[in-house]
């Protein structure tokens, strides 16, 4: 439905401009609400799989006999909590890590976790 | 002669059913975004426990070759529903992990999901050595 206004001589007009900006304004902050949300599910899944892929590599690590290196360590995402499991022959490793998502005064936090296991290797020492 | 002006269309609204569009087609990519991430999560775990089979498997492949496979079948326990191909010789295991998907929007674009693996040993020394 055209506004009415007031031109430069004060004559009384029909504009019928202006209608594209303000429903773009208006449907804009849905579109951006689904694309955050598309973006933060991409960012919890990238998480996720480095998660499942250190705890790969941590059981690994472990298994044959070694000590979780420092470089292990800082390529976990900050503030991931390893957890190691010996059960008989088999290790498990366990890693937590919280994931904030949401605005930055509306965060919530999620909990991911990854397990991995690995066949402890037999040590041979060595004499002499 | 009569001039006829065009008469001129109400256009207004036409933005908002293009985006409202456009937000229903992003809305709907959402749980499929969800299972692509679900998949690819699945398959790095799938990855993870051949890998950590097939090196289970290897530790037996000096002293008890014929029983490789079997402990690297045991070891297999994340995946109740996978099924396993094994081929162990004397120096070298490989297997194959293959998972079924039961999530509804993906079995039909990837039906399983396969991953390989394998581990050897160093050949081990002959017998009998340089005279």
């Amino acid at each position: 439905m055209p506004s009415v206004g007031l031109d430069v001589g004060k004559h009384l007009i029909q504009r019928t401009h202006g209608y594209a900006v303000a429903e773009f304004a208006i449907v804009l902050p849905a579109i951006l609400f689904i694309v955050a949300i598309t973006l933060t599910l991409m960012g919890i899944t990238a998480t996720q799989i480095q998660l499942e892929s250190s705890a790969a590599m941590g059981a690994r690590i472990i298994g044959r006999g070694d000590p979780l290196p420092d470089s292990y360590r800082n390529s976990l995402p900050l503030g991931t909590q390893i957890l190691s499991i010996p059960n008989g022959e088999v290790v498990e490793v366990i890693l937590t890590t919280s994931q904030k998502i949401g605005l930055p005064y509306l965060s919530y936090s999620l909990t991911l976790t990854a397990k991995a296991s690995a066949r402890l290797e037999p040590v041979f020492e060595e004499f002499g | 002669m009569q001039k006829t002006t065009p008469q001129k269309a109400n256009d207004s609204g036409q933005v908002t059913i293009l985006l409202l569009v456009l937000a229903l087609v992003l809305l709907s990519a959402l749980p499929i975004v969800g299972s692509i991430g679900q998949l690819l999560v699945t398959q790095q775990r799938l990855n993870a426990a051949a890998d950590a089979s097939a090196l289970a498997g290897a530790l037996e492949l000096e002293f008890n070759q014929p029983q490789a496979c079997d402990v690297a079948r045991n070891f297999q326990v994340n995946f109740p529903s996978s099924t396993m191909s094994c081929e162990a010789s004397n120096s070298r295991i490989r297997l194959v992990l293959t998972l079924p998907i039961t999530n509804a929007p993906m079995k039909y674009l990837f039906p399983n999901l396969v991953a390989t693996a394998s581990a050897g040993i160093a050949q081990p020394a002959p017998e009998h050595g340089i005279d």
